[in-house]
């Protein structure tokens, strides 16, 4: 307690105002050798740097594909923990290799290209119809994927399977939707969006059907 | 008299030597239990982890089917507007060229997990006939979509194609589409913008989408019965039931005969024919249970909420929380 008012009283005798340091002469004279003294090789380190990252973007984007041997190499570690023969074998090592190339980079492009599948509105500057014949292509490769899996895995989980069942079910209704779009001659880009949907579908399927083999394969 | 001394005298120098040696031994091995102990406790710490690991991977799987769908949502009802509204019709999970011959209509694309793709039927195929209705001449892919017409879902329907210059048939269940689709609305000419319109709720899933299932049925798990199950629960058809759900009136070891009428054939088919019930709905399962055949009247218990589980809902309430090994749910 005597401590306490002994604090305030010392407090209370303090002046109101400290004077300042140094007066505004003073700051601008110091401050002056600084920014002669200014290090630009840092800065320069990092512009070489970002100049570097960009092009490697660059490379990337225009077909360099390094992401798509990252994420083959996760793909494979995957089949390698499911620990059967059949699974590791060559032709399935490739259509994984195949699946995740077509899996990888549609995610990429619908993070790029978000209006497709979010805003219908703006689907008429959706994707080209050369873009549709290339979600077409990695569609398939997903599949031929899919296709190595058994119908259902040994020891059915209602609500992982519900998850399958209630994406198989959509995909069918794009199928079936992209059918009757092209025979009643709608526009193609109407089609290539719905093409990019269906990419998006397939590859969740994909991830879902993986998660349950490894579920189902757990000890 | 002497050997006999000199064997007692050994021995007692043999106990003096591995007393003290036993005693010094003690602790060692009870540290080796210790460690051992020790080990085991971490063994099942990282299994506890792991299975914990596992149920969100699970769970993640889940999310991204839920979100998946529901992103499509607003795509499929952008082109669905372009359509007149009418029931739901049957598909068959095909893709068909719109440019095919007068023989039949090609098959383009085969759905993944669809009525065709689990049947059998494959990308080139032609179909030639849908339920004994011939499909030729012009317009082949149309006048399948027109024999759809004529199937309700679930139902079996029969499938000829043409592959590889040899005719084949194949059956397969026809699922539930979004509604017709046939009767084309010419383009609206451009409107002047409207002022915006309040939001609409959103549909419950059953209008026409996919339904997911979480909760305690979510939880259950199916076994088809192959020959040698069925022998030993003394049936030859059904699903066996190895996990059973709480609160519904299934058991451990139950063999789901029949869903209201409905046969499952494998676990799939029978998550199919659940997915299909609202919750809430009463339902009668026929099981074989210890070797009788026990008609079971149950309702079908809440589907669980989506969204990510132990974590805020839309209505700010905490959903599920799945714990060690996924097993245990709670509200």
């Amino acid at each position: 307690m005597h401590d306490s008012i002994d604090y305030i009283q010392r407090l209370r005798t303090l002046p109101t105002e400290a004077a300042p340091p140094y007066n505004w002469q003073e700051f601008q004279r110091r401050a002056a050798p600084a920014r002669v003294e200014t290090d630009w090789r840092p800065l320069a380190a990092a512009a070489a740097l970002l100049l570097f990252v960009c092009a490697i973007a660059i490379w990337g984007r225009l077909g360099g594909g390094r992401h798509v041997v990252a994420d083959s190499a996760a793909i494979e570690d995957g089949v390698q923990t499911w620990g059967t023969a059949d699974r590791t074998s060559g032709a399935d090592r490739q259509s994984l290799a195949q699946v995740n190339g077509a899996a990888g980079r549609p995610d990429d492009r619908d993070v790029a290209q978000g209006e497709v599948s979010g805003s219908p509105g703006a689907m008429s500057a959706g994707p080209t119809p050369g873009e549709s014949l290339v979600a077409a292509k990695r569609s398939r490769a997903i599949e031929s994927w899919l296709a190595t899996l058994p119908q259902e895995p040994t020891v059915v989980r209602v609500g992982t399977r519900a998850s399958v069942a209630g994406l198989e079910d959509r995909i069918a209704q794009v199928d079936d939707l992209m059918t009757s779009m092209r025979i009643d001659g709608m526009r193609s880009d109407r089609v290539a969006a719905l093409q990019q949907e269906r990419l998006r579908l397939v590859g969740s399927l994909a991830q879902v059907r993986y998660a349950e083999v490894v579920a189902s394969r757990s000890p | 008299m002497n050997t006999k001394l000199t064997r007692l005298a050994m021995a007692a120098a043999l106990a003096g030597i591995l007393a003290p040696m036993s005693v010094l031994a003690s602790p060692d091995e009870a540290e080796r239990a210790a460690v051992a102990s020790e080990v085991d406790a971490q063994q099942k710490e990282m299994d506890a982890q792991l299975a914990e690991a596992r149920a969100r991977l699970e769970e993640a799987a889940h999310e991204v089917a839920e979100i998946s769908s529901r992103m499509s949502e607003p795509v499929m009802d952008h082109m669905m507007s372009i359509y007149e509204d009418g029931p739901p019709r049957a598909v068959l999970g095909v893709q068909l060229d719109e440019r095919s011959g007068t023989d039949g209509a090609r098959v383009q694309e085969v759905s993944p997990g669809g009525p065709a793709a689990e049947a059998g039927l494959r990308v080139g195929d032609v179909i030639t006939s849908i339920n004994g209705t011939d499909v030729k001449g012009d317009r082949t892919a149309r006048q399948v979509m027109r024999a759809m017409r004529k199937v309700a879902p679930e139902s079996k329907v029969k499938v000829r194609v043409l592959r590889e210059g040899k005719s084949q048939e194949f059956v397969m269940t026809a699922r539930p589409g979004m509604g017709h689709y046939d009767v084309h609305i010419p383009p609206i000419p451009p409107i002047p913008p409207i002022p915006p319109i309040p939001p609409i709720p959103p549909l419950p899933n059953e209008a026409y989408g996919p339904v997911f299932i979480r909760g305690p049925l979510g939880e259950m798990e199916l076994v088809s019965l192959t020959p040698q199950l069925g022998r030993y629960f003394g049936t030859d058809k059904g699903v066996l039931v190895v996990r059973a759900p709480k609160d519904f009136k299934l058991e451990d070891g139950d063999v789901i005969l029949a869903i209201d009428g409905r046969a499952p054939t494998s676990g799939s088919h029978a998550t199919r024919i659940l997915g299909s019930y609202q919750p809430g709905e009463k339902i009668a399962i026929k099981v074989m249970r210890q070797q009788k055949t026990v008609n079971v009247d149950t309702t079908l218990p809440e589907r669980g909420p989506p969204g990510r589980p132990g974590r805020e809902g839309s209505d700010g309430k905490v959903r599920l929380d799945r714990r060690v090994a996924g097993r245990e749910s709670a509200t």
